[in-house]
């Protein structure tokens, strides 16, 4: 094969690169966890090493490749030493545009971090240094989430296509400081390809031996008995990109923790966990006032959670201790706001005052699938709830950051989600998911007149956790906002022929279903000379619909259920006799059912149509066949009636 | 329809020379041209053609001759009504094929019978009071019969042979699979009284065609592409209630189980006079963008034996399958 070659003035020498160092008193110190020592103008890359690649004429030049990776940890009773060193080819302008800066991730709390070397090898060989100005500490959080994880953002500098880049740093993490078991993950794949990976962990003394697991297929490791562990992979792919996915089940990955059990784990967060519980007086007084008078548990429960979900608002403090330990109860009830850990303890301790017992349970809310923690750490978990079984023997689990969804259901987005529950001998599980996350009804009236109008007169009501997201995007809107999104989403759904009128029902209450519901008149839709034949579309189900269908055919789809009713009357005037509907259906397949039945009363024809998928998991090999039933459902799902011209005498 | 033409002109002449020797002979206020118009009244023409029988009866007894055999004029009439009767039928409610051989059949008879009578009295005349020229237009009129009637029978048995010789008659066996080779669709044929027959038999625009155990039992399928099943439905009710108003129609639309085909379903059943109970099944199968049809029906007057054909039709159009 005719080869070219694409080659820098400069070359790569694994082996060569700096041991990770201690700060030095000329270090500019660019946080209070990061320093910076990257000042060196000369290049790393020792020039007798060839890093030269060959690209095959025609073949797809990658935008980013990770030519060398490497993860060097050493683990001793104070510290976990941790040097990581990172070389990139960036092969194109878009790789230089969309991986043009580097993020260095660590732990407020517990971790230093040392920039040794972050440099540009450009195409003409040229060095450019970062300048640790440039360099931005942010906070890597997520609203909902607890840690207390940051990131360096590091911009490179000088950076064309063909270039080279280099970043070397430590972070040594304060065992002392550190809340809990030291343990952490990281992906061995990546979105790009790599082109070596190299996993180094050492440990002073065999008590210091952590547990560690490798996901990835072609990865080798060995174990010396000087307290050793060397791990290499070459060749590693880009793992493919699909929507609906949650990455942390599917990318492999390479856990190392601090040798423990899921007791362990469970023990250490419930010792820190009871530590906000309090027993002062304002909680024994909220929780009775919030009881007054309600006689059931779940009356009390929900007007609990209520409280908690609505008029204790979210504000995350998460760092230092705070990311795991929750502030004591009384003070977040004092202060009206906390986070997700704040909240489950205020949840527990309030309900515990009203005799009901529930217990605090860890969630991931990345990752839906027990199988993959293999290893026991904490690491996994970024989330805290609430869960309990009432004397009725039914189980709850309540999220109090949401103030959207009522007691009836979880919260949509840590529905299905891999959780601790930090309650007896538990080990992880997965949490409750509905069996149908969407769930709409459909009351449509249509009247043809005699001019040869339509009458709409629509009305639709939203519940689970579909439900939940619209009532939280309409929350708070004034009714204008509320007319244009009712408005757009109409002229998106059904058409943009009019503008109905809308009304609205239950955006502030979670107990009820979200309904919307409008009035509208299409003009000369129709020929009241000619006989008559109408056809409509389901257009709410079809929208539905398009937003759950997947073009992920690479992994496992989790679809979340859809159920849909709709009554639909058409009322053809007396102009026209109804001398034909569509067809019944009732089709059925493994991933649901879709039925429908016409009734003839007069010159009203009543269609009353159902559908339910319930949520379920669509192998990869699956989801062709998932969505040609979704569109069959589109396709086949038109009513129809026709009718032939009445005589006029 | 050759021989329907043929019949009705047939009675537009016999009609009109009845009508013209009677006026030379009988009575000069006959207008024979007022007669031809009679077969447009459609079964009322059975009361002229009464009238002009009865006055050859008339004419026979007066002249106190034997003249062979003559038509009787009610006779005659109810010949008239019962051969318009199935055309009316057709109008209404009836299928086409069986209910045309019956028109024929009886539009064949009713100009030997009643020819009869006025050849036999045309032969018997004198020359005093008969020109020559009806007596040779009887001769004629006897050699028209001939060809019109006698040459009109094989050829209305060739036609009914060429016929079945068209519908190219390949005996089917159980298990037999039928269908275009490599196609999405194929059917399995699981009763051996069905034969194979060419397309254009039954339908212009078949891709298949079937004549099952009679002849009043039958199936076509259609190959479509890019068609909707609510359609294809739509219009075979709609082609259905055209010729049978009356039909009890029902669609249905499911999947086949195990798979993602589309099924729809029409079944029309009812009963008429002519034919007794009938009914008509689509089964429409939907495969993406490829669908095929298979229309199959029967029409029986025993009821029992209705039960046994449905049966049998039902079967046969379940044997259309789609190749997976």
């Amino acid at each position: 094969m005719k080869a070219r070659t694409i080659c820098w003035s400069t070359c790569l020498g694994t082996g060569l690169f700096l041991a990770a160092s201690a700060v030095r008193a000329d270090d500019l110190q660019l946080d209070e966890n990061v320093t910076w020592s990257a000042f060196a103008q000369e290049s790393v890359i020792p020039a007798s090493v060839d890093l030269s690649i060959e690209v095959a004429d025609g073949a797809e030049i990658d935008n980013l490749v990770v030519r060398f990776r490497r993860m060097d940890i050493k683990l001793s009773a104070d510290t976990v030493e941790t040097s990581v060193t990172r070389v990139y080819r960036y092969g194109t302008l878009e790789g230089v545009r969309d991986y043009g800066n580097i993020r260095t991730y660590f732990d407020a709390t517990s971790d230093a971090v040392n920039v040794q070397h972050a440099m540009v090898v450009d195409s003409k060989g040229d060095i450019h240094v970062v300048e640790p100005g440039t360099v931005q500490i942010l906070p890597s959080d997520t609203f909902n989430v607890f840690s207390d994880s940051r990131y360096a953002l590091i911009p490179l500098k000088g950076l064309d296509v063909g270039a080279t880049a280099i970043v070397i740093n430590t972070i040594t993490t304060d065992r002392n400081n550190d809340i809990g078991p030291w343990g952490m993950s990281l992906y061995e794949q990546y979105a790009v390809p790599q082109e070596r990976l190299e996993i180094q962990i050492s440990w002073t003394s065999p008590k210091f031996r952590p547990e560690w697991h490798s996901q990835l297929d072609n990865m080798s490791c060995t174990e010396s008995d000087r307290g050793s562990l060397s791990c290499v992979a070459t060749g590693i792919p880009a793992y493919p990109t699909g929507e609906n996915t949650y990455y942390d089940d599917v990318v492999p990955q390479f856990v190392v923790a601090e040798k423990k059990s899921w007791a362990d784990i469970r023990v250490w967060y419930q010792r820190l966990f009871e530590s906000a519980l309090s027993a002062d007086g304002s909680i024994v007084d909220t929780a009775a006032r919030l009881s007054d008078g309600l006689e059931s548990e779940t009356k009390i429960l929900e007007a609990i959670h209520n409280f908690v979900a609505t008029k204790v608002r979210y504000v995350g403090l998460e760092h230092g201790d705070s990311a795991y330990v929750p502030h004591p109860t009384s003070t977040t009830l004092g202060r009206r706001y906390g986070d997700c850990k704040d909240k489950a303890a205020l949840l527990i301790d309030l309900l515990h005052h009203v005799g009901i017992e529930m217990s605090p349970v860890l969630v991931s809310t990345t990752r839906r699938e027990t199988g993959k923690l293999v290893v026991p750490t904490r690491n996994y978990f970024d989330h805290l709830i609430v869960c309990g079984t009432l004397s009725n023997g039914r189980e709850y689990c309540l999220d109090g950051t949401d103030p959207y969804t009522g007691i009836e259901s979880l919260s949509g987005w840590v529905q299905g989600a891999v959780a601790l529950p930090i309650v007896g001998d538990s080990t992880p599980t997965r949490l409750p998911a509905s069996r149908y996350a969407w769930v709409m009804r459909e009351d449509l009236g249509l009247t043809l007149t005699e001019t040869g109008d339509l009458q709409e007169r629509g009305g639709m009501e939203y519940g689970g956790t579909y439900g939940t997201s619209i009532r939280r995007n309409l929350s708070g809107l004034s009714s204008e906002e509320l007319q244009d999104w009712a408005v757009k989403d109409y002229h998106g759904a059904v058409s943009d022929l009019v503008d109905p009128s809308f009304r609205f029902a239950g955006i502030d209450e979670t107990g009820t279903d979200l309904a919307v519901s409008w009035d509208v008149m299409y003009t000369d839709l129709l020929l009241p000379s000619e006989d008559l034949d109408y056809s409509e579309r389901s257009s709410w189900l079809n929208q539905a619909i398009n937003s759950l269908r997947t073009e992920n055919d690479v992994y496992d789809y989790r679809y979340p259920g859809l159920q849909y009713e709709s009554v639909a009357t058409v009322d053809v005037n007396s102009i026209w006799e109804v001398d034909y509907t569509g067809p019944d259906i009732d089709m059925q397949s493994r991933f649901g059912e879709f039925r429908r039945i016409y009734d003839i009363n007069g010159q009203t024809v009543t269609v009353t149509t159902s559908f339910a998928a319930p949520a379920t998991v669509i192998k990869a090999d699956d989801v062709a066949h998932f969505n040609r039933f979704m569109d069959i459902i589109q396709e086949e799902g038109k009513l129809r009636v026709m009718g032939a011209l009445r005589d006029v005498d | 329809m050759l021989f329907l033409a043929t019949a009705t002109l047939y009675q537009f002449v016999w009609l009109y020379r009845t009508a013209e020797d009677l006026r030379k002979s009988r009575d000069p206020s006959i207008t024979p041209w007022h007669w031809v118009a009679a077969p447009l009244l459609g079964p009322l023409m059975a009361v002229p053609a009464h009238y002009l029988a009865g006055y050859l009866k008339s004419w026979q007894v007066e002249e106190d001759r034997e003249v062979g055999h003559l038509a009787e004029p009610v006779l005659v009439a109810m010949m008239i009504i019962v051969a318009y009767l199935p055309l009316f039928m057709l109008v209404v409610d009836t299928a086409v094929i069986s209910t045309t051989v019956v028109v024929i059949t009886l539009l064949l008879c009713l100009p030997y019978l009643t020819l009869q009578g006025q050849l036999n009295l045309n032969k018997d005349k004198g020359k005093d009071q008969y020109l020559d020229k009806p007596r040779s237009f009887a001769r004629h009129q006897m050699i028209g019969m001939v060809v019109g009637v006698f040459l009109a029978v094989p050829l209305y048995i060739y036609t009914l042979t060429d016929m079945w010789e068209r519908r190219g008659s390949t005996e089917l066996v159980e298990g037999k699979v039928i269908g275009p080779e490599g196609d999405f669709f194929q059917i399995r044929v699981g009763d051996t009284e069905w034969t194979q027959v060419n397309t254009g038999n039954l339908s212009d625009e078949s891709d298949f065609e079937f004549l099952g155990p009679d002849e009043w039992t039958w199936a076509v399928v259609y190959d479509s592409t890019g068609t909707d099943v609510d359609d294809v439905m739509s219009y075979r009710v709609e082609n259905i209630k055209e010729d049978y108003r009356s039909a009890t129609c029902k669609q249905t639309k499911t999947l086949l189980p195990d798979s993602l085909i589309v099924l729809g379903t029409v079944e029309c059943t009812g009963r008429n006079i002519l034919e007794g109970s009938y009914i008509f099944i689509s089964r429409v199968l939907r495969d993406k963008s490829r669908v095929v049809e298979i229309v199959a029906s029967t029409s029986q007057s025993d009821l029992n034996a209705y039960e046994d054909y449905a049966l049998r039709v039902r079967s046969f159009a379940n044997g259309l399958e789609l190749v997976q």
